[in-house]
């Protein structure tokens, strides 16, 4: 089976973020950057297919050069080989024109499925996969937390639904699957795995080597600017050491909101 | 014309929900800025009820789209079917609630559209012929503006509680439409169940004392039940600590977990994602523990110390043990 997975290499969770000048987007110097959360589990789900069918696990990632390092984190975790569209512009560009870049850079392929993370842990569109799954001609599911082969070309695969429900659908390939936090224990890379990781193949593409049409290339949103939110509403923020805050807490909740 | 406002309608058990009145609400209040009017429709089979519900939320006209092919829900069918009548519509914003079932489908439509998509907007502002979005970044700590030029249809899916409902002071006509959903080859619904709930039942607490990423680790997380001892709570976690099995899955707040409504509730490094949010908002009294001084959480938060949690709660403790005796 041919098995793509797509990840994104963002600001880690507890990152200190700066706002760049002119305020189109964080400074990213100095930051710390990982797979994001999703996309780990991707890997891991992706990984689990190819051990139970057989295949090829292939990463995709779109970013900058620095995304190269959480290419080679997702290979040291077991994928095969890579393609790396080669873009910091895009990478942050709106999720119809992100999905058109990636699915460009794979439409030759034939993959059976296709993995992304549910959500980016930076743009957080939850949405690429099912671009991707449209401009390839392929089917989706968002959400899933669970997968099974079922027979020759089938999935059985359960997702989220809204109010708690969890739908189960059986899907035939290709599909793309949005893989949801949780669904497994992902794996750490071994030694040994890091150590192949610099040396599996790896393709470097840029934007403008995949074909697409000037219009396909021009995103039709503008991220105009980031900032810390207004803050509408705030906490009263009890000061002073651990104990002084601490006892400060307990007067308020006992004798202000009465609630103990 | 394209300057109208076209509203997706969502249902489940014969009702509608929630987040379709939050987007009415929306598109009411945008369709004039835009100089159109408000659209709405609603998609399956067998909706009489939802669809008297929606065409109560105002607007113009109410669609109502029924064949067999659109229930259960597949995404599939329903873009095909949106397809055509965005088509028919030729509206310049089309909304939804940015639930689980929106999340599935409204993706591929806008891709199908070749349309510009925003996903769980906060806030929409209209100023000439742009419309700019808000929505959160970075894991919901930063705000982007996002701007759709003029012209061009645009798709965009609202965050949950971002657009309070309000009464619409008018009801709109209803019309039914056909489809034609022959091509569609939708994917084979197994099975609907609800997820495991397990022995926790959180919806009972008076008081709940939740659990978050920062937390730190599982054996950390014994801090957490010793303050809900304490203070006679239960204990609760946002979603990563579920995930990574510091705690039970059937303690989890949130979207995609328990909605809980205590009299106090202590959030111990809980960022304040939205998915969290959601499932604790109408508690009485909140309290964030957290070092990230810009933590979402502390929005929501009646009262917030700014720490390390693992020097706070100890502390807490003894003095929640010494006020009561």
């Amino acid at each position: 089976m041919k098995i793509l997975c797509c990840v994104k290499q963002v600001p880690e969770k507890d990152a200190r973020l700066r706002i760049a000048d002119g305020e189109g987007w964080i400074v990213e110097e100095g930051l710390s950057f990982a797979l994001s959360e999703c996309d780990r589990y991707g890997v891991e789900a992706a990984l689990r297919l190819k051990e139970a069918v057989g295949g090829e696990v292939t990463i995709l990632s779109l970013g900058g050069e620095r995304a190269s390092k959480g290419i080679k984190e997702a290979l040291a975790m077991g994928g095969d080989r890579a393609i790396h569209v080669v873009s910091e512009d895009f990478a942050r560009a709106d999720a119809v024109t992100i999905g058109k870049v990636l699915a460009a850079a794979v439409e030759d392929e034939e993959f059976d499925v296709v993995f992304t993370g549910q959500q980016s842990d930076d743009l957080g569109y939850n949405a690429v996969g099912p671009v991707l799954a449209e401009r390839l001609g392929m089917a989706h599911v968002q959400i899933v937390v669970e997968i099974e082969p079922a027979g020759e070309g089938r999935l059985r695969v359960s997702h989220e639904l809204d109010n708690n429900l969890i739908e189960t659908v059986e899907v035939s390939t290709p599909v793309v699957l949005g893989v949801q936090s949780g669904i497994n224990d992902v794996r750490y890379a071994s030694l040994k795995g890091i150590m192949q990781a610099g040396s599996k193949p790896q393709t470097k593409l840029t934007v403008e080597d995949l074909g697409l049409s000037e219009e396909d290339r021009t995103p039709k949103l503008q991220l105009q600017r980031v900032g810390f939110p207004v803050k509408t509403s705030q906490a009263e923020i009890l000061d002073g050491d651990p104990k002084e805050a601490a006892q400060k807490l307990v007067e308020k909740l006992i004798h202000e909101a009465k609630v103990l | 014309m394209a300057a109208d406002v076209l509203v997706i309608g969502e249902h489940r058990d014969g009702a509608l929900k929630g987040i379709s009145k939050e987007a009415m609400t929306a598109a009411r209040v945008l369709a004039p800025q835009l100089g159109g009017e408000v659209v709405s429709v609603l998609l399956g089979q067998g909706i009489d009820g939802p669809a008297d519900q929606l065409a109560a939320c105002g607007g113009a006209r109410c669609l109502v789209v029924e064949a067999p092919e659109l229930d259960p829900y597949t995404p599939e069918a329903w873009v095909a079917a949106l397809k055509q009548v965005i088509g028919q519509v030729d509206p310049r914003l089309v909304l939804v609630g940015h639930s689980y079932q929106a999340i599935d489908f409204f993706p591929r439509l806008a891709a199908a559209l070749d349309a510009a998509l925003v996903p769980d907007v906060t806030a929409i502002e209209i100023a000439a012929e742009e419309i700019a979005f808000h929505r959160k970044v970075v894991n919901g700590k930063l705000d982007a503006r996002v701007v759709a030029p003029a012209g061009g249809l645009v798709l965009a899916s609202l965050q949950q509680g971002a657009f309070p409902p309000e009464d619409a002071g008018g009801t709109a006509a209803r019309e039914s439409v056909t489809v034609d959903l022959s091509a569609v080859k939708p994917r084979k619904v197994v099975e609907i169940k609800a997820a495991e709930k397990g022995e926790v039942d959180l919806a009972a607490a008076e008081i709940i004392v939740a659990g978050g990423r920062g937390v730190g680790d599982k054996d950390k997380f014994a801090v957490v039940f010793e303050l809900a001892e304490a203070l006679g709570g239960a204990v609760g976690a946002s979603r990563p600590p579920c995930d990574a099995e510091w705690v039970e899955h059937e303690r989890q707040i949130g979207s995609s977990g328990q909605v809980v409504a205590p009299r106090l509730y202590v959030a111990l490094g809980i960022s304040g994602a939205i998915q969290h949010l959601v499932g604790m908002r109408g508690s009485e009294c909140v309290v964030a523990i957290n070092k990230d001084p810009n933590a979402a959480i502390f929005q929501e938060a009646t009262y917030g110390i700014v720490g390390d949690l693992h020097e706070v709660v100890p502390a807490l403790i003894a003095a929640v043990r010494e006020a009561r005796g």
